[in-house]
Formats: structure tokens, C-alpha cells, sequence
């Protein structure tokens, strides 16, 4: 990021007086993330060294990996059904049936508007409590694999939790995906002959969801980090895990070492996925078009 | 689909859409007013296009002239009088107007190429989706098409990888491909690069020597006084003078027209 906008022209002279030059900018940007980047290195290989204890390491990466599932599958799930219903949520947004409109904007206002622990408490808590007391029909637990991963309440409120909660945010970025489509591509389906449905799925949706795309993959990796919030009811994600090895064996660095792997492990793919995703959608080499598209030179080289 | 078709029957027009000999004008506007706002941008406007005519309005930015185009196939509502395709009135609440829509062709300024679909994938969507045709069939008559705007090389080409005037014959193929009784251009060489600007030109020439009919808004006066059968002048919203191009460029009647040609010429 801090190099991309050094090759503009203009640069000597271009602030004139004062001694805040681009050059000297330049270099100070550069020093400081080295300085930073030294520290850092420094600090983790300090942690490495002196502070992770290795045989409690290689013995509790199972217990790791096994939040991973759970949390990979509840992330999967909830992921594909958020972004799912955001579409629909976001051509709510856009509808111009103003009953339609409202309903999704409250839709949006609710869910954006309040915590999601919140949400998961009305759900987890709230909902079973509509049944006489012990009558709630999901008691049980449906193993997919046998103490790995299995179905319960607290997984199906996860579930439903993420994906309403995701979808409002998803829902506003399509709708701004949308927006940003020139209304001329409208226009001209159109005038075609298409109807307002064949023209949004034929061609306003696939260049609102490249308008979209690193919003929402920017919020599904929310998502991933939404799922620490689960501890509280009772799901046992990635924190868990820490938190149990964390006061059984008064060891702090061992277990954050490894919440950060998994994490990162859950992360890193889903950005590089939505990258790939993004760069598949440069139709012809992108969008330096006379209407002046997202393409411009504000965006060299930078590769967010 | 059948929603359509019952349509048709109903209104009985089938024989005008066939036959466009039958004396009915191809588009005809009757009596428009348009507002945006408190803007009177279209007064009491009354156009004929007959079959097979080539019909050039000009005249200054804002007088209305994109704007009656995009009446002719209801991008813009009116607010009173009537638009009718071959006979059938586009502006009657509850009409079918995609079914209309079908026989309008409309070329834009900006193009508006779907930049994700290729050169051909823009001319043979529409046909497949809306009319039904098979998938080969679409795809043979968009090679034709193309080919006869001069792009059978750039079949698969993105529109962000052609120029500007590849662009404008792209969106022509795509228009024509619906089979349209008539073409409306809407300043389809403004944004071009000047040496861009002869060879659209040259495909619309093409069309009108093919008896497409034709309703042309442009600043291009050499295109119009060559082509056109007809000029219309426009001026804040109204229609002020109409006549044969050589009448019209050599002996405007109204004072009008006559401070207009001394401007553009």
C-alpha cells in the first residue's frame, strides 16, 4: 500500500516550501514499516524461543483441529446462505415497491442496528423459551462425526445467527453494487425487449456482484471472527479451546500461537479466494472505459 | 411468453406488424408532452415516421431531441398524448411493452455494451432470451450480423478490448439482431474520436440504402443532409421547422433554423 501512489508525476518541486517532500515522505514510509516489521519479527521470534512450550503444542494441535472443523463448517454454511440472502436482501433495497423497500431496509436496520451477540441470545435463548418448558423439539445432538462435529441448537443458532446477521451487510453491499452499475446497461436490456428480471440477472447482478465482491468477501471474513463470539452459547470454537488450555496449564503464549494458525488458516484462503474471484470477473483486460468506471488511476497498481 | 401472443390477438394489429406497407406510420407521436419536474421539455410534439423512411432530428443541447427519441420506446414516460409503433399505442397503460420494445432497436451514445459479455455473447443474448431462438441459430445470425459490420475478427472480444467506434457497431449489431421494424440512434458518434466517427457512419448508411427505417438524432449535419430524407429541427421542445434535407440546408423557411444553420455550418 505505502508505494502505490509514489510514481505520481509532479513530484519535485510540487510542494514547493516546506520540507515535507515526496521524496522524504518516500523514505520515511519506508523506514518506519521496516522499524515496525523488525519489531515485530523480533518479538515473535522472542515468543517462539522463550515462551512456547512445544510439547504442549504438538499435544493439544488436535483439540485445535477440531474447533477448526466446527468453526470451518458453521463458517461454510452460514457464508453461502448469507450471501445467499443478501442478494435478496439488496434487490429489497433497490426495489422501487415501496413496501418491498421498507421491509428490507428495517431487515437492515434490525440486524446491523443491534450486537450479534444479542441476535444470538434471542435465538439460542429466546426462541426455546416459546415451548413449555423442556418441549423445545431440537434437545438432541446429530453427530456427523463422531466427537468432531455434530448438530445441536447452539450449532443451528450459530448457523441462523451469522447468516441473518451477515446478510444485512452483504445486502448493502450489493445494493451499492448495483448502484454502481451506469444506468444505461439498464437502458439498453431494455430496450431489447428484456424484462426488468432478465435484465437484472442477465446483466446488472453479474457487474453489481464484481462491484460487490470485495465488500463481501471483506465481510465474510468478519464472519470468520464473528464465530469467537459463540463461546457464549455454548459452541466450542476456536477460544474455547484456548481458554480451556489457558487456565488448565497457566500457559498464555503456547494456545495464542495456535488460535492465530487457525484463524489464519480459515482467513488467508477465504481473501485469496475472493481475489481470484475478483480478478476472474476483468472482463477484457477490466474497465478503462470512457464513463469513467472504477478503473481509474486511483487504483494503480493497488492491490488491496 | 403466451401472455404475448394473446396480446396481439387481442388487439388485433397483427396485420400492421406484417405488413408495413399498410400506410400506418412506423412510429408515430401524437400530440406529446413531456415534463421532467416543472421542465416542459416536450411540447405538444407531433412526428410521423413512415416505413422505410430515414428521419434526422437536429438542434441545439437541451431541446428535447434525445429525449423524444427515448419516448419512442417508453425509456421515458409522457405525460399526455400518445406514441405509437406501426399503429400500437407504447404509451397505453398496460401494454406489453417488452413485446413492443422488440421492434424498436435503439442505439446509444455511450454504447452501453454489456462489458461482461463478449462482442457476440451482446448480440445473441437478447434473441435467445427474449424471442426464444435457439442457441446455434442466435449465434450464426450474431456472426452474420457482425460480420456485416465489419467486426467478423472480434467475435469473442470484450468491450473494454475494442474502440470506440468498434463499440458503436457492436451495439448497431445488437439492436438489429432483434429483426427491429425500426432503428432509433441516439447521438451514436458523440463520445467517438473524430476518425472514429466515418465508420459508424458508413454502417448506418448501409442500413438506410437496406430500407431500415430510421429515427436519427445527431450533430453530424453532412450525415444528415446526405442520408436523411427528412430534417426536423427542434428547439426548446418543440418541433420548429421539417422538410426535405436539401430544402432545409439550402432554404430554411423559419428565422429559426436559419440562426441554428448559420451556427452548425
Amino acid at each position: 500500500m505505502g508505494e502505490t501512489y509514489t510514481d505520481e508525476p509532479g513530484g519535485e518541486g510540487a510542494t514547493g516550501e516546506g520540507w515535507v517532500t515526496d521524496e522524504r515522505v518516500r523514505w520515511a514510509g519506508l523506514a518506519v514499516s521496516l522499524l515496525f516489521t523488525a519489531l515485530i519479527l523480533g518479538f515473535i521470534a522472542l515468543i517462539l524461543y522463550e515462551y512456547v512450550n512445544y510439547d504442549l503444542l504438538v499435544s493439544v494441535v488436535p483439540r485445535f483441529a477440531v474447533a477448526f472443523v466446527r468453526v470451518l463448517a458453521v463458517v461454510v454454511i452460514s457464508s453461502v446462505l448469507a450471501v445467499t440472502l443478501g442478494v435478496f436482501v439488496g434487490l429489497g433495497r433497490v426495489s422501487r415497491t415501496s413496501l418491498t423497500h421498507s421491509i428490507a431496509t428495517a431487515y437492515v436496520q434490525f440486524f446491523r442496528g443491534t450486537p450479534l451477540l444479542f441476535q444470538l441470545f434471542i435465538i439460542y435463548l429466546g426462541v426455546p423459551s416459546l415451548w413449555e418448558a423442556g418441549q423445545f423439539p431440537i434437545n438432541q445432538n446429530w453427530t456427523v462425526v463422531q466427537d468432531v462435529l455434530w448438530i445441536d441448537w447452539s450449532f443451528i443458532t450459530a448457523v441462523i445467527a451469522l447468516t441473518l446477521n451477515h446478510a444485512a451487510y452483504v445486502g448493502e453491499a450489493v445494493k451499492g453494487g448495483i448502484n454502481a452499475v451506469p444506468e444505461g446497461q439498464m437502458e439498453a436490456a431494455r430496450s431489447l425487449g428484456m424484462s426488468y428480471v432478465d435484465s437484472m440477472q442477465e446483466i446488472i447482478l453479474p457487474q453489481a456482484w464484481r462491484n460487490a465482491l470485495a465488500a463481501i468477501g471483506n465481510d465474510q471474513v468478519i464472519l470468520v471472527k464473528d464465530t469467537s463470539l459463540l463461546t457464549v452459547i455454548a459452541f466450542p470454537e476456536i477460544l474455547t479451546v484456548f481458554r480451556e488450555i489457558n487456565s488448565n496449564q497457566f500457559d498464555a503464549w503456547t494456545p495464542i500461537v495456535l488460535v492465530a494458525v487457525t484463524y489464519l488458516a480459515i482467513t488467508l484462503p477465504l481473501m485469496h479466494l475472493v481475489q481470484y474471484l475478483e480478478n476472474r470477473a476483468e472482463w477484457g483486460r477490466g474497465d478503462e472505459d470512457e464513463e469513467g468506471g472504477p478503473g481509474s488511476w486511483l487504483s494503480w497498481g493497488g492491490d488491496r | 411468453m403466451s401472455d404475448a401472443t394473446d396480446e396481439i390477438d387481442e388487439t388485433g394489429e397483427t396485420a400492421a406488424m406484417d405488413d408495413p406497407a399498410t400506410g400506418e406510420p412506423m412510429v408515430e407521436f401524437d400530440g406529446v408532452n413531456k415534463y421532467f419536474g416543472s421542465a416542459h421539455v416536450l411540447k405538444d410534439v407531433d412526428l410521423a415516421v413512415d416505413a422505410e423512411e430515414v428521419v434526422v432530428v437536429v438542434g441545439p443541447s437541451g431541446s428535447g431531441k434525445s429525449t423524444l427519441l427515448r419516448c419512442a420506446n417508453r425509456l421515458e414516460e409522457i405525460q399526455s398524448g400518445q406514441v405509437r409503433i406501426a399503429g400500437e399505442p407504447i404509451t397505453a397503460p398496460g401494454v406489453d411493452v417488452n413485446r413492443l420494445r422488440q421492434r424498436v432497436g435503439m442505439v446509444f451514445q455511450h454504447f452501453n455494451l454489456f462489458p461482461h459479455k463478449t462482442a457476440l455473447a451482446n448480440v445473441t443474448l437478447a434473441p435467445v432470451r427474449v424471442r426464444g431462438l435457439r442457441e446455434d441459430e442466435a449465434r450464426r445470425r450474431g456472426e452474420e450480423l457482425l460480420t456485416e459490420v465489419g467486426l467478423g475478427d472480434q467475435l469473442d472480444s470484450y468491450p473494454a478490448e475494442l474502440s470506440g467506434g468498434q463499440k458503436q457497431r457492436v451495439a448497431i449489431a445488437r439492436a438489429l439482431a432483434m429483426d427491429p421494424d425500426v432503428m432509433l440512434f441516439d447521438e451514436v458518434t458523440s463520445a467517438l474520436d473524430p476518425e472514429l466517427v466515418g465508420e459508424v457512419l458508413e454502417v448506418m448508411r448501409g442500413l438506410a440504402r437496406e430500407g431500415m427505417t430510421m429515427l436519427v438524432v445527431t450533430h453530424e449535419m453532412g450525415f444528415a443532409r446526405e442520408v436523411g430524407d427528412r430534417v426536423v429541427l427542434m428547439s426548446e421542445g418543440r418541433i420548429v421547422e421539417t422538410g426535405p434535407p436539401r430544402e432545409f440546408f439550402d432554404a430554411p423557411e423559419t428565422e429559426r433554423a436559419q440562426q441554428f444553420l448559420s451556427r452548425v455550418l
